[in-house]
């Protein structure tokens, strides 16, 4: 009897799950509504394409030049997010700091994930003015929310009796981290801040569009000034370096796979 | 020293086994044994928590090193580093941010030789059998400077030839290092030939 009542208040869940689902979707139809303005989609796509091509070549070197920049913003925030996220996570959990600090630590970490990182870098930008500077304070608070979260799911979810144990024999919390959580979390650590990096390529490229360096200042010029083959030539500039970062990154975590199964 | 005073460990608010008293001078191996279930694991436990629910009392001199039957290591360390971990309290944050010592090093590869660990040292202790793991929990208290040593059922998973030489081996070294010891064990033909105490429980205590 108890068993039937609660397969039916499950099924009963289901479905107002489903009904919740269904209006979601149904309420956010209006969404797509162009205005008033009626435009004819299909027309201004073609008009858009054909303006795209054949790409603007000449300005190649100043694209490579922008996109440096972003390769620069996006590596010095992947590492200095990489480092402090360590820290922070290793401060949030049990064995390392007392509830007060851990509590506080992962309402930061919450705190900095919910700004995007676009939010970030005109919050930067205001503060210490239109720099590649602003691009990494930014992009570093963003991915330290990221990865912070990252590493601290993957240590709350390891096995506490090793940092437990070595903690009864009388190693300081600094050591339990090193030799009982660290080794775990390391292999797993390359491959979120490969992502992250790649993630930080991506999002470099855009944020100069609110004057934070990089590629995306280019991008702003060239749509401000109607210059879509040029504008088409850092697409697709863009597209071939994320491309080829992604094959790489695959290839290294497919070998140190294959390091750590041997 | 370890000294138990009509102890008992408690579970649920119910007590396990029957009071229990009994003196482990330095450098004493103490064995007991009983059935699977009886409660001697909780027993080691409890001499390790106080906290934990208990009737009597007990004294134990100074800290206590032990093997637990779960034996907790990190599954990512290597066997090396693993036995070297023993020495942590010893060494301050600085000393092992960069790893460990070579000399610490070397006394650890002594250890798991005497106690024929023959593995690769750097292979993480996940990827070791339960024998394995028993060595190099064993060879861990090579290392220690702790003097009192809580076995539980440190030997089960290797095969009676093994199981008596490395129990003869941390003898050794237990009288050497002045450590008393206090270990659990299931095979009473081990306790004959190696304790100089033994206590058995089947409804109660008796000396052996």
């Amino acid at each position: 009897m108890a068993s039937s009542r609660g397969n039916l208040f499950y099924r009963i869940l289901r479905w107002i799950g489903f009904a919740l689902i269904f209006g979601s979707i149904l309420i956010s139809l209006p969404a797509l509504d162009g205005g008033t303005r009626e435009v004819d989609f299909i027309t201004q796509l073609l008009r858009l394409v054909d303006r795209f091509f054949p790409p603007d070549l000449s300005v190649l070197p100043e694209v490579g030049q922008a996109f440096f920049e972003t390769f620069q913003i996006a590596t010095l925030a992947t590492l200095f997010a990489v480092l402090f996220s360590i820290l922070l996570a290793a401060l949030s959990i049990d064995e390392i700091s007392p509830w007060p600090l851990r509590f506080t630590l992962r309402v930061v970490l919450s705190a900095l994930r919910t700004v995007p990182s676009l939010i970030w870098a005109v919050i930067l930008v205001a503060m210490v003015g239109p720099t590649p500077r602003a691009g990494v304070i930014a992009l570093t608070l963003y991915s330290m929310g990221y990865l912070g979260r990252f590493f601290l799911e993957t240590l709350d979810a390891s096995d506490r009796k090793p940092a437990q144990w070595l903690r009864q024999h009388g190693a300081s919390p600094f050591q339990v981290f090193q030799f009982s959580l660290w080794p775990n979390i390391k292999a797993s650590l390359q491959s979120q801040s490969l992502w992250m990096w790649e993630y930080n390529i991506r999002s470099a490229s855009i944020i100069g569009y609110v004057g934070a360096g990089g590629l995306g200042l280019q991008l702003h010029i060239y749509q401000e000034y109607g210059q879509w083959n040029r504008f088409a030539t850092v697409l697709l500039f863009f597209f071939a370096v994320v491309l080829t970062l992604e094959l790489l990154s695959a290839a290294i975590r497919r070998s140190a796979q294959i390091r750590r199964s041997k | 020293m370890i000294e138990l005073r009509r102890f008992q460990p408690v579970i649920g608010g119910k007590p396990l086994l029957t009071p229990l008293s009994v003196k482990i001078a330095d450098g004493q191996f103490c064995v007991l044994t009983a059935a699977s279930g009886a409660g001697k694991s909780r027993l080691l436990e409890t001499l390790t928590q106080p906290n934990l629910p208990h009737l009597g009392a007990f004294t134990v001199s100074g800290a206590c090193a032990t093997v637990p039957q779960s034996l907790d290591f990190c599954p990512s360390l290597g066997a090396l580093d693993t036995v070297c971990t023993s020495r942590l309290e010893a060494m301050s944050w600085r000393q092992s941010l960069f790893g460990f010592p070579e000399s610490l090093q070397k006394e650890a590869e002594a250890q798991l030789d005497l106690f024929h660990f023959s593995p690769d040292r750097e292979k993480p202790v996940g990827l070791l059998s339960g024998g394995e793991r028993q060595r190099i929990a064993l060879a861990r208290l090579g290392l220690t400077s702790r003097t009192n040593w809580l076995l539980d059922e440190p030997v089960s998973q290797l095969d009676p030839e093994s199981a008596l030489a490395c129990l003869s081996q941390l003898k050794r070294l237990a009288q050497e290092r002045r450590a008393a010891v206090l270990c659990v064990l299931h095979h009473p033909q081990l306790a004959e030939a190696l304790a100089d105490h033994r206590l058995h429980w089947a409804g109660d205590w008796r000396t052996q």
